[in-house]
């Protein structure tokens, strides 16, 4: 299949002219954005989608070699803008999106405009002195919980997804969002999300970006937003004080805020001139 | 927390939407190795395990936002002596006077775990299994097939003297290479076509097929085995029967079991072919007069690779009936036998009618 819009089940809405990729991180799908994206669709192109093997994605598209680095979920990224013909695009990616986002950018430095990182890691697995906050030991422990959970997964979810009829939109939404994840897929995204390492692509990035840094976020630490800070070109770091590691669910207005505040300076503007 | 819900057989544990403990009953604080003052004031995160972190975040923060419970996870909490302590985990964030708050319940299955683990090592282990069969099954058809069939076929050129005159006695030598590389030959693709069959991937192109005319067919290619053997063969006159089949996996499964009733019956038994239609289906059965299998036998009889210890050693390896039985199957019907020791056995095959024109 090759239509991007139908392999990545992409959401368009907005009035605007100028794009606005929002990607979401592992363990989640575009649902992630129901509080913040539509706060931008007066002004921009809004694009939603769900990566291989997550929310209502093309899983037969799956091929393990293609995704056994970010570098292939990169690509896809790319895919997407090519396909809709997205030019000078502000990319919004979370989590482990927020690399494939820096990853994409090197690739086709012309394509965006700006970067909004939130909640970004180059790299999860502590390697002295850098601090990622995990152990490879912690990655392993993971896996083993994903495997344990997905097995019933679905099952667990659907009764009780049914005894909530009076909120079928939800339901149907949550469906969406955790049933049709991949077991296996879900797997090798988390093995290829946290085991690795980015830190030495980020020299490298031409286009500005915002790095937006939760208050103890168990999975991107301060330390790691602050190595960020200091080595991301064109960068502005913003320490939110959202707490956690889902700033746009918990507290989607301050990260609402923040990225438009961003946004309005008019990064990159020097660059695609 | 008050008597009853702090001995309660479950951990119970209150938080924020800033994920700081607000409070735990004692059999949660005494499982995880705190004081209940030393757990309230902490954030949750502190009691998770480290990939339950990543896990929580990921998975269960978004879920409780999103819908506002979760149920059955499986995490791994961390004790204040650094050990992992596996649980089942429900939560419900609900809206109180001060904001909301997060209700989670916990049960320790630390023994249930360990045989979970048990279970997914054997899954693991099973699908190792599997890919290492598909690799055997492959072997077999590339590295083994192909080879016994240019020895059978040079020796069969050889014996008619196609490189040059051969004695009487190479003619006969000859011959028996040739027989025996065709028998393993019969026996490799027998286990190829049952993997097939297990596997689905067994084309049937069901057509009208005219049963006397199937039967007959049958009869006549083990004619000689039958006569060689003493067996006599029966067809008693019937009404015509069309069955719903492909003809040739038709006659596959009756020269399978004429064979089989042949060999079983010995010199001097019986064995006869006859046929019936219900409303359901049209069957074929072919019945013997030989010592019959007992009832606690009949199921097993249609496994892969069992063997009577009864029967004639003819090196089969006793998939006859088993892929007589998945054809059967994949044609829509089904292969069935009736029999009590010493009376015989009758083996059925049932069809469907063909579809009304």
């Amino acid at each position: 299949m090759n239509d991007a819009r139908a392999r990545f089940n992409v959401t368009e809405t907005g009035r605007g002219q100028r794009p606005m990729v929002f990607a979401h991180g592992f363990g989640c799908d575009q649902t992630m954005w129901r509080e913040v994206a539509p706060a931008f669709e007066a002004d921009y192109r809004v694009v939603l989608f769900d990566f291989i093997g997550a929310g209502g994605s093309d899983t037969s598209a799956y091929d393990p070699e293609r995704y056994a680095s970010l570098s292939g979920y990169a690509d896809d990224v790319l895919a997407i803008c090519r396909e809709l013909g997205l030019e000078d695009v502000v990319f919004v990616g979370h989590s482990v999106s927020a690399m494939i986002g820096i990853l994409a950018s090197l690739r086709d430095p012309g394509r965006f405009r700006s970067l909004v990182l939130v909640g970004p890691s180059p790299c999860y697995i502590n390697d002295p002195p850098y601090v990622g906050g995990f152990e490879r030991e912690d990655i392993e422990g993971l896996l083993a919980m994903m495997e344990k959970n997905y097995g019933g997964w679905a099952q667990a979810m659907a009764p009780v997804i049914m005894k909530n009829p009076d909120r079928p939109a939800l339901a149907a939404e949550l469906e969406e969002l955790f049933c049709a994840t991949d077991r296996d897929i879900a797997r090798d995204f988390a093995a290829v999300t946290f085991l690795s390492d980015n830190r030495d692509d980020l020299g490298e990035v031409e286009v500005p970006s915002l790095i937006l840094q939760c208050t103890d976020d168990a999975i991107a630490p301060d330390a790691v937003g602050e190595y960020l800070r200091d080595r991301l070109p064109h960068s502005t770091f913003r320490k939110l004080r959202a707490n956690g590691h889902c700033p746009h669910l918990s507290h989607p207005t301050e990260t609402t805020e923040v990225i438009r505040d961003y946004l309005a300076a008019d990064p990159g503007a020097p660059w695609t001139a | 927390m008050d008597g009853l819900i702090d001995t309660a057989p479950c951990g119970i544990l209150l938080a924020d939407d800033a994920s700081l403990i607000l409070d735990a009953n004692r059999t949660l604080a005494d499982a995880l190795g705190y004081s209940l003052e030393a757990l309230r004031g902490k954030e949750v995160r502190t009691v998770l395990a480290r990939g339950a972190r990543i896990y929580y975040q990921t998975h269960v923060f978004p879920l409780l936002r999103l819908r506002g419970e979760v149920h059955e996870i499986y995490l791994s909490l961390r004790t204040a002596g650094e050990e992992d302590l596996p649980v089942l985990l429900n939560a419900v964030r609900r809206e109180h006077d001060d904001g909301p708050i997060t209700e989670i319940a916990v049960v320790p299955i630390e023994r249930r775990s360990r045989f979970e683990d048990e279970i997914l090592e054997a899954r693991r282990a099973a699908e190792t299994a599997s890919q290492s069969r598909a690799r055997f099954l492959s072997m077999l058809s590339h590295d083994i097939r192909s080879p016994l069939s240019a020895i059978a076929f040079s020796a069969d050129l050889l014996a008619r003297g196609a490189f040059g005159p051969v004695t009487e006695a190479q003619t006969r030598e000859l011959g028996q290479i040739a027989s025996a590389g065709r028998y393993v030959l019969r026996l490799v693709s027998d286990v190829l076509e049952f993997s097939r069959l297990e596997t689905g991937r067994v084309d049937v192109c069901p057509v009208r097929v005219d049963v006397a005319e199937a039967a007959d067919a049958a009869l006549a290619l083990v004619a000689g085995q039958a006569d060689g053997a003493g067996v006599r063969l029966e067809r008693p006159d019937a009404p015509a029967l069309t069955a719903w089949a492909d003809r040739d996996r038709l006659l596959q499964i009756l020269v399978n079991l004429l064979g089989n009733a042949i060999k079983f019956t010995g010199a001097g038994g019986r064995v006869t072919v006859t046929w019936s239609a219900s409303p359901d289906h049209v069957a074929v059965h072919v019945e013997d007069t030989g010592p019959g299998i007992a009832p606690d036998r009949q199921a097993a009889v249609f496994a892969p690779f069992v063997q009577d210890d009864a029967a004639p050693a003819d090196g089969s390896v006793g998939l006859g009936l088993a892929i007589s039985r998945e054809l059967a199957r994949a044609m829509g019907g089904d292969l069935t036998v009736e029999s009590a020791p010493g009376e015989g056995a009758t083996f059925t095959v049932a069809l469907p009618h063909p579809p009304a024109a």
